[in-house]
């Protein structure tokens, strides 16, 4: 009888080492870290932020600030931890993330990045030299294929071609920013406990009787 | 509950490291052989046990632990948080390595402090009095880590009062969370392997 009743706490205590664990894969969980990425499409700024279990940031502060440490817009993600903002400003920004009880991330935007297609102010000395060769490589090839192609302006094509590559590159910037981000990983916590038995092992060795 | 790198002065973070080095020294020369694999066990509990998150509405906190580990390593406490600790911040980065003293006192002082408080109650005859030892040792550790904390961070917040009841604040819910587990760790122990726990040599004389 007594040992049925052991065997009914153990089952207790699994389930309940089950369920923490479960806590942690799934639940919107904090820690000691917060994750912070964004990036650029077309004009929009994109913010994705996770704490390191995975889950997502909701309702954590998301402030931008110019290069003179101005605050230029604020704001709260949403429950997928997601905010967007239209660029305010051609500067290079700081887009903080204040998530509670002093964390916090923040991630650089520099000026580079947020140039949109052709109306950046990068665009003008880069422009001159560019229309000499774009002009000799498009007029052979418009002889033989067709003749609306070149008519178009450089500065236009230019800017189906950065709006393209940012559709296309989407996806792997996404990717990139769940690669960037540091999870808890199993081998972690795996490799942690070997250190713990390793050290026992040292401990023993040194306490030995003789 | 871990405080990060960079958050505190080097003054406090010297202090906190000497404590915790005399501490950790104290501790060492206790673990007497059989108690090393006891240790073992509860540093890897404690360096898993931060990954337990507890949501609870907006904000969630995760299980400390320091409470049982103290309760049955007694001085032994400091070493093996520490390496668990040490583990948390390379691998997780949680807390950080030049925080790490800071970070052992506030979470292993506490621990011992229960230890001496709470381990000559645990064979007492009305099983209550039992629960209620373990329960508070769980709450206590939690709570006294706290006001460790705040106490560091008054130094670079400058508003003890404020720090103190948000960090305390945050953290009732898993001082309950853990008395609870504290007490039936405690309940399981008794009943399942009662050397585990300290001052069962003195169960008779109880």
């Amino acid at each position: 009888m007594k040992k049925r009743f052991l065997r009914v706490q153990f089952l207790i205590v699994v389930w309940a080492v089950v369920l923490g664990v479960s806590f942690v894969l799934h639940d919107n969980a904090s820690a000691h870290r917060v994750n912070i990425f964004a990036w650029v499409e077309g004009d929009t700024v994109f913010v994705e932020c996770k704490y390191p279990d995975g889950t997502k940031v909701h309702e954590g502060v998301i402030r931008v600030r110019d290069s003179g440490g101005k605050e230029l817009l604020n704001g709260k993600t949403n429950t997928k931890g997601e905010f967007s903002f239209k660029v305010p400003k051609q500067d290079d920004l700081t887009v903080v993330l204040e998530a509670g009880m002093g964390h916090r991330a923040d991630w650089p935007l520099s000026k580079q990045d947020l140039a949109p297609a052709g109306e950046a102010p990068q665009a003008e000395p880069t422009a001159p030299p560019q229309p000499a060769p774009k002009t000799e490589a498009t007029t052979p090839a418009a002889k033989e294929s067709a003749p609306g192609a070149a008519s178009l302006p450089p500065a236009d094509i230019d800017q189906a071609i950065e709006k393209a590559l940012d559709k296309k590159l989407a996806p792997v910037v996404r990717m990139l920013a769940e690669m960037h981000e540091q999870k808890v990983r199993l081998t972690d916590v795996l490799g942690g406990i070997g250190y713990i038995i390793g050290l026992v092992g040292i401990a023993a060795y040194f306490k030995r009787k003789p | 509950m871990h405080i990060s790198e960079g958050v505190l002065s080097g003054p406090v973070l010297l202090s906190g490291a000497a404590l915790a080095a005399a501490g950790t020294a104290i501790g060492l020369k206790k673990l007497d052989y059989d108690q090393i694999a006891k240790a073992g066990m509860l540093s890897g509990a404690f360096f898993v046990a931060s990954l337990i998150h507890v949501p609870l509405g907006p904000m969630s906190v995760h299980l400390i632990m320091n409470g049982l580990v103290g309760l049955l390593l007694g001085w032994a406490a400091f070493p093996a948080i520490l390496v668990a600790l040490a583990l948390q911040a390379v691998f997780f980065q949680f807390g950080g390595i030049t925080a790490l003293g800071v970070n052992t006192t506030l979470m292993a002082l506490p621990a011992v402090f229960c230890y001496f408080a709470f381990s000559p109650l645990l064979f007492h005859r009305r099983p209550l009095v039992v629960l209620a030892a373990a329960f508070g040792c769980g709450f206590l550790s939690v709570f006294l880590s706290g006001v460790i904390a705040s106490m560091a961070l008054m130094f670079t917040e400058e508003n003890f009062w404020s720090v103190a009841a948000m960090v305390v604040a945050a953290h009732v819910p898993i001082m309950i969370i853990e008395g609870i587990v504290t007490a039936l760790c405690v309940v399981f122990l008794k009943k399942v392997q009662p050397s585990m726990l300290p001052a069962y040599s003195r169960k008779d004389g109880l």
